[in-house]
């Protein structure tokens, strides 16, 4: 355990094949409490695998995944979740035929942390909403809500369960300027309650306005890590493989 | 005209139980997205319960809805954790076809244990309300029927308010939607399973024991229940309690009023034309949104 401040996510020499493409490959990064750090690469570089096998959708082949000091690397996703790492999917994954408050309040009744009385929960369920922008929907079925929506829906849901890091895929994929904007104020938000957030990203200027750190990668491998400024100062090299161009 | 009308009367009393009889079906197939083709048996099983209270005990058919839907609760759970289970992380398509498999395996062997316990006669109950009937528009309604007709609705009225209100309904319906989803919000999704699949049986033993009251009950009437089942859940579509419930008065209504216009022998012919009919037309099912 190195120095005072442990690291709430530690991943060591993490490495996963599909066949013989080598996903990730010898990956080693951390997250601290409270930390924003950005995974960037190019499609197909190995940031949702990765976020697989943090969140346990996924085994790795070699390597290590500590969380706040415990190996979860064995662990099943909804063990993990059960003690603090929730996500959001690339392909959103709310609960279509349940209204967008039954979606929140599902996450508040069976969470960790769930609340003590049904009448809690629905407070909890509806204050969540409400953080995400979401309180006028809140009877509306999660399959009539918009894209935009439904990743709101999500991030509420996924902050019901209570978690310490949140792995965010894609969040703000296909929102229009404004929608983006108000993704990030909320991103702000939900770090500024303590919860550390890992999020992979495409969309430069959201990177650059919620990252404090960066790892970049390619191949599977990491081939740079910083402050988004450093990062993105890192000449062609990197800029190369920034995303979508 | 009046037999007309009588037709469709006595199409709409039976229809409400193929109506109870497919949402069990239905709540299986769309929460565990496995068909339990072994359901007609669970029925028929809650039938014998419902039929051998009455003889042993003299307890009317309608009290043992309950003993009845409870000891299907626990058949269904024990053949859940017995041989579903292990499909239960299996791909969607490996997962439906190896429950059907299960399932036949399941009937069979219900089928011939009925048969050497409670050999093949044909049994039926008859309550002291058996002969009354009311009129209505010049037809006459049979008051055990229509009062297995009013339970019938009464349990789906129940179990709508349950997956809609209660706290483990909710589970249900959220795991019915997402799984994995489900699992990674808390909800023991295991569990959830192995509930709705209780619950689909103890809608069985509830259909079964309403059965008992109003037709025969022999260890071979499970595949007619679980075909009319499977034809009133393609009608109305999975997932919906009260969609199902009308699909199952829908079916009893055109199975009894082509019977009348068309000869007995083309009651059932209906039944699978409207499946077909539906299923190329509207696969989706009659009140399913898109």
């Amino acid at each position: 355990m190195p120095g005072s401040a442990a690291p709430l996510l530690q991943v060591a020499a993490l490495s996963k094949a599909f066949g013989g493409l080598l996903a990730v490959d010898d990956l080693s990064f951390t997250i601290d409490p409270g930390e924003v750090l950005g995974l960037l690469g190019p499609n197909g570089s190995g940031k949702t695998t990765t976020f697989g096998l943090v969140a346990g959708a996924l085994r790795p082949d070699r390597g290590d995944i500590l969380f706040a000091g415990r190996p979860v690397t064995r662990w099943p996703a909804s063990r993990r979740a059960a003690v603090g790492i929730a996500r959001t999917f690339q392909l959103i994954r709310v609960f279509l035929s349940l209204t967008a408050l039954e979606n929140v309040l599902v996450a508040c009744l069976y969470g960790r942390g769930r609340a003590r009385s049904p009448a809690r929960a629905r407070a909890d369920a509806c204050a969540l909403l409400e953080q995400v922008g979401m309180a006028h929907k809140r009877d509306a079925r999660a399959r009539d809500l918009t894209l935009g929506e439904r990743r709101r829906l999500e991030i509420a849901r996924a902050l019901a369960t209570r978690p310490r890091l949140l792995l965010l895929d894609e969040p703000v994929a296909g929102l229009t300027a404004t929608e983006v904007d108000a993704a990030v104020a909320l991103f702000r938000g939900i770090r500024a309650e303590g919860v550390a957030i890992a999020l992979v990203e495409h969309n430069v200027r959201a990177v650059r306005a919620l990252c404090d750190r960066v790892v970049v990668l390619h191949a599977g491998r990491k081939i740079a890590q910083g402050t988004p400024e450093d990062v993105f100062a890192h000449a062609a090299v990197v800029a190369a493989y920034l995303g979508r161009r | 005209m009046t037999v007309l009308w009588q037709n469709v009367v006595f199409g709409a009393l039976i229809g409400g139980l193929y109506g109870l009889a497919a949402v069990g079906l239905s709540l299986v197939f769309g929460v565990l997205n496995m068909l339990n083709v072994a359901h007609g048996e669970l029925l028929m099983l809650g039938g014998y319960a419902a039929f051998w209270l009455f003889t042993l005990f003299g307890v009317d058919p309608f009290v043992s809805i309950l003993p009845s839907a409870a000891a299907l609760f626990v058949v269904g759970l024990v053949l859940y954790r017995v041989l579903f289970e292990r499909l239960a992380s299996a791909p969607g398509e490996t997962k439906l076809k190896n429950s059907i498999l299960i399932g036949f395996g399941v009937s069979l062997v219900l089928q011939t244990l009925a048969l050497i316990a409670w050999t093949a006669d044909e049994r039926a109950v008859t309550t002291a309300a058996a002969g009354a009937v009311l009129p209505l528009g010049g037809a006459v309604v049979p008051v055990v029927r229509l009062g297995a007709l009013i339970v019938a609705f009464l349990a789906l009225g129940g179990l709508h308010l349950f997956l809609r209100r209660a706290r483990f309904g909710r589970a249900i319906r959220a795991t019915a939607d997402d799984p994995g989803a489900a699992s990674l919000v808390g909800i023991p999704v295991g569990t959830v399973f192995a509930v709705a699949f209780g619950l689909g049986s103890a809608l069985a033993g509830v259909a079964g024991a309403l059965v008992s009251t109003t037709d025969a009950v022999s260890p071979a009437i499970g595949l007619s229940w679980t075909l009319k089942a499977l034809i009133v859940v393609v009608l109305g579509g999975v997932g919906h309690v009260f969609g199902t419930f009308v699909a199952g008065v829908l079916l009893g209504v055109a199975e009894s009023v082509s019977g009348f216009f068309l000869g007995n022998a083309y009651r059932e012919v209906m039944g699978l034309v409207l499946f077909l009919v539906v299923l190329s037309v509207r696969p989706q099912g009659l009140f399913a949104r898109e």
